[in-house]
């Protein structure tokens, strides 16, 4: 590791745990130099990190894999003019999801959309639904229903199988 | 202290057997068999407009057996939770095959027998088709009430060989 980098003793400001931050933005910056970053410093101190004599309790390592571990040991690293992701973006970001969501939603919209555009002999289907409404709909539906209700029923009668009631001693030493 | 409360799973055990159960028979028999449909007795799919009243009510029925499993799936998270609940292999599969021969029982006899919106394998022998069926829902009952008995002796909480590894991590 360069000694440019690193400072014997604990420090503050723009050092952390010995390795300058800065030093080490400006260098990610330029492409050229990121594979000098994997070679000299990101990958003796993954080593480090890795074993039990890194003295920061895996501090290093995590700063170590939350800046760069993914860019600098990819297999697309030899891409020389790829463009770095800026040190401001998180893959955990709620703007990315938020995005991807609705990038889902547009689509769910056009699917549905799309879908009822192309329903094959809709005057079919608008008969069936209005047949379901208009013949005995809340009798089928109690018929359909009444299964799943039993069944929910003996569901909610087995649960008290095997609990533990307080002695009545201890309900009136409460009381 | 020993965990007892054996309720927690096979409640949750049964509606989610009700529920997977109730998928198997409408996927099973209603779309890839194609043997009946919801209300096929009643409004036999002969046209289009009578397939697609069928196709509907097979969908509400879906609907239903898959509220059956959300709520299976959360009673079970919360047993989970308990320390007084045994995680039991045994019990979990016991009640889960408990609730699926519970539902084809119940099934079978109000649908099947009492009503008869629609027949397992309607036409020449319908009958015993609807016999087998409720006979294979008693096994299940069967089966998994066994099951369930032979997991009365498993009393370890969720989580009880988690605790030694969580302790080492901190040294």
């Amino acid at each position: 590791m360069p000694k440019s980098l690193v400072r014997r003793a604990p420090v503050e400001g723009h050092f952390v745990h010995g390795v300058d931050v800065e030093a080490i933005n400006a260098m990610t910056r330029q492409p050229t130099a990121t594979r000098q970053i994997a070679t000299e410093c990101v990958a003796p101190l993954e080593g480090a990190s890795s074993e039990t004599n890194d003295p920061s309790g895996g501090t290093v390592a995590a700063f170590v894999k939350h800046r760069s571990p993914r860019k600098v040991k990819s297999p697309l690293l030899p891409q020389r003019n790829r463009k770095l992701p800026s040190a401001s973006s998180s893959d955990s970001s709620p703007r990315r999801w938020i995005g991807a969501a609705s990038v889902a939603m547009v689509f769910v919209v056009l699917g549905a959309s799309t879908t009822a555009g192309a329903c094959p002999r809709c005057a079919d289907g608008q008969a069936a639904r209005r047949e379901v409404i208009a013949d005995g709909f809340s009798r089928n539906l109690a018929t359909s229903l009444l299964p799943f209700l039993i069944v929910g029923a003996v569901s909610a009668g087995t649960h008290a199988i095997g609990r533990r009631r307080a002695p009545k001693n201890a309900e009136r030493e409460v009381s | 202290m020993k965990a007892t409360h054996q309720g927690a799973i096979i409640s949750s055990g049964i509606l989610l057997g009700a529920g997977l159960g109730g998928f198997a028979d409408g996927i099973l028999l209603h779309q890839i068999l194609q043997w009946h449909s919801m209300l096929s007795s009643v409004r036999p799919p002969t046209d289009l407009v009578e397939m697609k009243y069928n196709m509907l009510w097979d969908g509400l029925f879906h609907a239903f057996t898959w509220i059956m499993v959300v709520l299976g799936i959360w009673r079970l998270w919360a047993a989970g939770k308990r320390p007084d609940v045994p995680w039991s292999t045994r019990t979990l599969v016991g009640s889960l095959l408990l609730g699926w021969g519970l539902f084809n029982l119940v099934e079978g006899l109000i649908n099947h027998q009492l009503l008869g919106i629609h027949h397992v394998h309607p036409g020449d022998g319908q009958l015993v088709w609807d016999v087998a069926f409720l006979a294979l829902g008693l096994i299940q009952i069967g089966a998994g009430w066994a099951t369930i008995a032979a997991g009365r002796v498993d009393r370890t909480p969720s989580g009880h060989h988690a605790a030694p590894l969580a302790s080492h991590r901190r040294q």
